[in-house]
């Protein structure tokens, strides 16, 4: 099964390449308030709207200004969408395990860890808002 | 009084002796008749007649003789004031009047020699003043004498002392005067360097500015280069671009071919393929990149050298344009110096000559101190001479003083009725 690899925080993460829908670049992102940090805004892209994440901010769990990145990877799941913003894109790799998603695997020379846009929406939704108060 | 002379006395005493006697013999005669008897009486009576005549008359004339001798005593004693009493009629008064005028003539004399004994000595007062006077005044004339002896040494010194000093100015004035010439020859070359440097810097000044100018030829592609760099750069960014977005596109393409399923497999080779070219594409224009920032860079650095060689030449050029202001600034200065070591040469012969003949005067001058040494010696001398003369003078009138004393008190012995 093919993965899409990206890296945040010096650690490789793979998602599944049927959630990818595209890697987009230079897509206006509309900041939206009163929601985690890591919310960078919301994304109009072919008559969709995405919820853009700052997977840095995720992974470290710290409210520092993310390292911006060119591109946003965008996923679509159930009715869902959702624009993951990583340090760095890898591309897609192909992972033999039926299961992957438990363990850390070695890709390439690479130690990725297989995530689902589920767990990624998950972790989001049990963060604290954001310091903007208004 | 009627003068008679002693002859005569003594005969008439004698004739009246003898009538004495004949009168005497008559009488007795008479009286006794007898002759002898009356001549023997008369001749008694004629004897203490004489005895008694002969007396009273050698009386009368001794004691006149007496009172001359007297007089003649008193006149061998000094006294010249007595009078001679004229009191016979006889011989004995011719000897009176003869004593008397030797008195009278005796005190004229002493008189006069009282008076020449005292002009003597108011002569001799007057004579030893004016002795003593001349002597301070010699020993006034030696002491000065001698003063200006002293003086005239210490100038004739002073002035050999002064010559010689002059002599070594004179000679350091001719060493200097030679090196004023040497100094003016000095600056003559120096006037040449100048110029010649002067010359020199105006060359140099030309050559620099042409390759100002050369350089400015060659830095102008230089400069063109730069933009051409600056446009590359845009082309690159251009096709840095294109390659990322092909990455982007390959990205996408692979993930739809791999939703497509089966179906897309290739296709999705395809999209590697695609994406591994841009990927290349990609290396390559970031090398081509690199490469053209290392030509910007050289091109920076050959830029900012040109610009740094131009300010270095433009710098150069201002000092050179300096180093010619300098130097005619030289020059002139050096002209005015040449100018003025020149008067000072002229002025330091003149002041050479003009000493030369200062040394001639003070030789002269030393002469005639010399000269007024040896005068003032001979006048010391002389005045030392003057000095014993006077002495001798003054003793011989001390001798005529005491000559004259000896004249007085002599003088003083006689006494003489004023």
């Amino acid at each position: 099964m093919e993965y899409f690899v990206f890296k945040v925080r010096d650690r490789y993460f793979a998602i599944g390449a049927h959630y990818v829908y595209r890697i987009v670049d230079d897509l206006m992102v509309t900041p939206v308030p009163l929601l985690p940090a890591c919310y960078e805004g919301l994304s109009y892209y072919r008559g969709e709207l995405f919820d853009v994440v700052n997977a840095d901010i995720i992974v470290g769990k710290e409210k520092e200004a993310s390292k911006k990145s060119a591109y946003i990877i965008l996923l679509k799941w159930d009715q869902h969408n959702l624009g993951l913003i990583p340090d760095h894109i890898v591309g897609l790799k192909w992972i033999d395990e039926e299961n992957p998603q438990e363990t850390d695997l070695m890709v390439d020379g690479l130690l990725v860890k297989v995530v689902t846009p589920e767990a990624v929406w998950q972790s989001i939704s049990g963060m604290d808002y954001g310091p903007e108060k208004i | 009084m009627k003068r008679t002379s002693i002859k005569n006395k003594m005969i008439l005493s004698f004739l009246l002796l003898l009538l004495i006697v004949m009168v005497v013999v008559g009488v007795m005669h008479q009286i006794t008749g007898e002759f002898y008897t009356a001549l023997a009486i008369s001749a008694a009576l004629a004897l203490i007649a004489g005895i008694f005549f002969g007396s009273i008359f050698s009386r009368s004339l001794l004691g006149r003789l007496n009172s001359l001798s007297k007089v003649a005593q008193e006149v061998s004693r000094g006294d010249l004031s007595k009078d001679i009493p004229l009191l016979s009629v006889d011989e004995v008064r011719d000897l009176e009047e003869v004593f008397k005028t030797m008195v009278k003539h005796l005190r004229g004399m002493i008189s006069e020699i009282k008076t020449v004994a005292a002009q003597i000595e108011t002569t001799n007062k007057n004579l030893s003043e004016l002795t003593g006077k001349v002597l301070s005044n010699s020993q006034a004339i030696a002491k000065s004498g001698n003063a200006i002896a002293e003086s005239s040494e210490k100038q004739s010194i002073i002035v050999q002392e002064t010559s010689i000093a002059l002599s070594k100015g004179l000679e350091s004035m001719d060493e200097m005067s030679e090196r004023s010439g040497k100094t003016v020859s000095a600056i003559d070359d120096a006037r040449r360097k100048a110029e010649q440097g002067e010359a020199n810097a105006r060359d140099t000044l030309k050559h620099l500015d042409n390759v100002l100018k050369q350089m400015m030829e060659y830095a102008k592609p230089i400069y063109r280069l730069s933009g051409k760099v600056e446009k590359i750069r845009m082309v690159m960014s251009v096709l840095n671009e294109v390659s990322q977005k092909t990455d982007l596109l390959s990205l996408n393409a692979s993930i739809e071919a791999t939703r497509a399923g089966e179906m897309g497999k290739g296709f999705a080779l395809v999209a590697d393929e695609i994406r591994s070219m841009a990927e290349n594409s990609r290396h390559s224009s970031q090398q081509i990149g690199r490469i053209v920032e290392d030509i910007f860079e050289d091109n920076k650095a050959v830029m900012e050298s040109l610009k740094n060689s131009e300010a270095g030449i433009s710098r150069g050029r201002e000092i050179i344009n300096g180093i010619v202001k300098t130097f005619a600034e030289m020059l002139s200065g050096v002209q005015s110096i040449s100018a003025e070591v020149r008067e000072v040469e002229e002025v330091t012969r003149k002041q050479v000559k003009e000493m030369r003949g200062f040394l001639v005067r003070f030789k002269e001058l030393a002469q005639l101190s010399q000269d007024n040494f040896m005068y003032t010696q001979k006048t010391t001398i002389g005045t030392k001479n003057q000095e014993e003369d006077i002495q001798k003078i003054y003793d011989a009138m001390q001798s005529l003083g005491s000559l004259s004393k000896k004249m007085m008190e002599t003088q003083q012995k006689f006494r003489v009725n004023e």
